[in-house]
């Protein structure tokens, strides 16, 4: 097991106003696994992306990455872990609008001090393998968007991290292009890479070989599952929501507040 | 670094017009400050080489009577206790360390109408007996005729050489050799004109002097020293001149010589001594005066300088606003903090140095203006030039740090949903 998060939740505070966003999230990838995260906008796909890529922290639950839980590290040490770890591909490139793709793409390199002459080397390699060698000098304005994700793609593997996130790699994409694009990754798990990948599309979800639902914050391999504890928890909240009717709550109602927070934690 | 580097003159490049705005309170203070810099220092070398006069370093010895200059008065005569320069003085003197040579000379400022050629007297001007070092330690080189000879000593020759002022005085439109000139009613035949290796010969002793050196003097007539007691019929206190290494050593050496000299005479009138003229010290009293008026002009300067700091602030704060997306990627992709706050800090650096560099080129480009037009001397100074450059990378740093840790902190996720 490459990754595992235990009963992950996340909260946003608005307005004193408290938005739970992922609720007891439990998922547990093998290494090479081939996942797809579907669901509908705003259910919370990328913020549970956020969580398993170490940028954000969940309000509470446990998360195991690579052996090692993730969730005491000091923000050195995380950044390490998404240096060597961890590869991410976003929906928008996200490419350095004046530098080359060999440049783009050797960016994570010079963050882990690797020498010069090596850097353009393997640069160049991961170029390769995407198949842009002969682009290696154009800047992202004159590439496509399906070569500008794969040159993203290129510098999120230059590491050879483990794991491979993509949040909507192929949303910008025309039909085609994220056929290529899914191509390579079939190709990169083949090789060993653990690909965690959220869509919208289910004919880009096809691709992967298992695929959970996301729904309000509920996660579960079954998607009328997902729906229905996703109502549930709803309605249930609805409730909570009576007694939060006054911003400050009186002593009486905390009751009821305290048995919510039992649950989730 | 290297790579920090790089990338910040890329992104400056590709904001030529804004970075040069930005540069531009940099650019002005630091010129500001270079061209009134070389302004001081040239003025100051100026001021130096005037009252001491380059390359020829001579420090003179006189003997003083309080404040003033002993001047002999014929009644009185010789002062008690003061004997001339013994040869075994002059050995002493000579192995004082920087010495280059040292000359006995004897003077008589000539209120009395000592000097006459046909009807004109040399009034105001001066006499002085000289041995054979004289011309040689002040660096006087003969324009005309000759100088004096071993003989002219041994015989006591009544020859006389003029210096170019005494000329004028005496011998208005006329060719002096040759000529026989009065000295105390004694006659003297000219034989030859000597004029100063430099431009004048120094004998300022105050700053009044310096202001009015350039006032014609009536000349100097000089004879040899041995004729001295036939004219004045005294074998009165001598003076020194030392030549010395370099000017630097002037004032030490001077002090060195006086010394001896006072050790080797014992006045009856204590207020009597040898006191050697401290001309670098006049010189910096001088210098000082017309350096603090300067230091204000830096003062304004050094405000220029804050404005130009708070411009590279504020553009900086504007790029980490805009760089937010490049600046999450990064931080995703595994840069530390550190990293970070380096590259933006690199970035303000390299943009203030830059401004620096060009506040040096433009500030020696107007000290050269300065001196053109205002007639003024400049000296362009290489430690200062660095300095500027120098405290430009400070401002960068001081300015840019803000901008940069605002960057270094932003929070990815934050930074990476902005579109
Ligand atoms: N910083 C925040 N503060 C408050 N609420 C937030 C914040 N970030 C996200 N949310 C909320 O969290 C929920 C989930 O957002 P998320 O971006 O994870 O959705 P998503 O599933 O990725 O949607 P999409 O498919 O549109 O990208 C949304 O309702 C969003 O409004
Ligand atoms: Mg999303």
């Amino acid at each position: 097991m490459i990754l595992s998060l235990e009963h992950i939740y996340k909260d946003y505070v608005q307005d004193k106003l408290v938005v739970p966003v992922l609720k007891d999230i439990n998922l547990s990838v093998e290494e090479g696994e081939y996942v797809a995260i579907m669901g509908p906008s705003g259910s919370g796909k990328t913020t549970l992306m956020n969580i398993i890529g170490c940028l954000d922290h969940p309000t509470s639950g446990e998360y195991i990455l690579d052996g090692k839980s993730v969730l005491g590290l000091k923000d050195n040490a995380l950044s390490d872990v998404r240096l060597n770890s961890i590869g991410f591909v976003f929906q928008t490139f996200q490419l350095m609008p004046r530098e080359t793709a060999l440049e783009n793409v050797s960016l994570p390199l010079s963050y882990a001090g690797v020498k010069k002459s090596e850097k353009k080397e393997r640069a160049m390699k991961a170029l390769e393998r995407v198949g842009l060698k002969e682009r290696a000098l154009f800047k992202p304005t004159q590439l496509s968007g399906g070569q500008k994700q794969r040159v993203a793609i290129a510098r999120a593997m230059i590491n050879n991290p483990k794991i491979l996130l993509a949040d909507e790699p192929t949303g910008a994409l025309d039909q085609k292009s994220g056929e290529q694009i899914m191509k390579l990754f079939r190709k990169l798990n083949e090789e060993g890479v653990t690909i965690i990948m959220i869509t919208h599309d289910p004919g880009i979800a096809k691709n992967a070989k298992k695929i959970y639902y996301i729904i309000d914050g509920v996660i579960s391999e079954d998607e009328e599952q997902a729906r229905t504890t996703a109502e549930a928890l709803e309605k249930e909240s609805a409730i909570d929501d009576d007694f939060l009717i006054d911003e400050e709550p009186s002593e009486e109602s905390s009751d009821e507040k305290e048995v919510t927070k039992d649950e989730k934690s | 670094m290297f790579e920090n580097i790089r990338m910040s003159f890329k992104g400056i490049w590709s904001h030529k017009m804004r970075s040069f705005l930005t540069m531009l309170g940099i650019i002005i203070g630091i010129a500001a400050i270079i061209a009134i810099v070389s302004t001081i220092k040239g003025t100051n070398e100026q001021i130096k080489e005037n009252l001491i006069g380059s390359g020829n370093n001579t420090v003179k010895i006189q003997l003083n009577q309080g404040d003033y200059e002993y001047e002999i008065d014929d009644y009185s005569g010789i002062p008690d206790g003061v004997t001339q320069i013994s040869d075994a003085t002059m050995t002493k003197i000579g192995k004082i360390d920087k010495v280059v040579s040292a000359s006995r000379y004897l003077r008589r400022t000539d209120y009395n109408g000592y000097v006459y050629y046909l009807n004109n007297s040399l009034s105001g001007g001066s006499v002085t007996g000289v041995d054979k070092n004289y011309f040689e330690t002040l660096n006087y080189v003969l324009r005309e005729g000759r100088g004096f000879s071993e003989s002219d000593y041994d015989n006591y020759n009544k020859v006389a050489v003029l210096d170019e002022d005494s000329v004028e005085t005496l011998f208005p439109g006329e060719d002096p050799v040759g000529k026989t000139i009065e000295i105390n009613k004694e006659p003297f035949v000219v034989i030859g004109i000597v004029t100063s290796g430099t431009t004048f010969e120094p004998t300022i002793t105050s700053e009044e002097d310096y202001y009015t050196y350039y006032e014609e003097t009536a000349g100097n007539v000089y004879i040899p020293s041995s004729d001295w007691p036939i004219v004045f019929q005294f074998d009165e206190p001598e003076n020194l001149v030392i030549q010395v290494e370099s000017t630097d050593d002037m004032t030490s050496v001077g002090k060195a010589a006086a010394d001896i000299l006072n050790a080797a005479i014992s006045p009856a009138d204590d207020t009597i001594s040898y006191k050697a003229e401290d001309l670098l010290e006049q010189a910096k009293e001088i210098q000082q005066l017309s350096e603090s008026t300067n230091n204000m002009l830096i003062w304004i300067a050094g405000i220029s300088l804050l404005v130009g700091g708070i411009g590279v602030m504020n553009i900086m704060l504007v790029t980490v606003t805009e760089r937010t997306m490049e600046i999450g990627l990064k931080k995703a992709i595994g840069a530390k903090k550190n990293k970070i706050l380096g590259q933006f800090l690199t970035e303000a650096v390299v943009l203030t140095s830059l401004g620096g560099i060009i506040g040096v080129i433009c500030g020696i480009a107007l000290a050269e203006i300065i001196s053109k037009a205002a007639d003024m001397p400049v000296a362009i100074s290489g430690p200062a030039a660095v300095g500027a450059v120098a405290f430009s990378m400070v401002i960068g740093i001081v300015f840019g740090m803000m901008p940069s840790y605002k960057a270094a902190n932003l929070d990815p996720i934050e930074a990476l949903r902005r579109e």
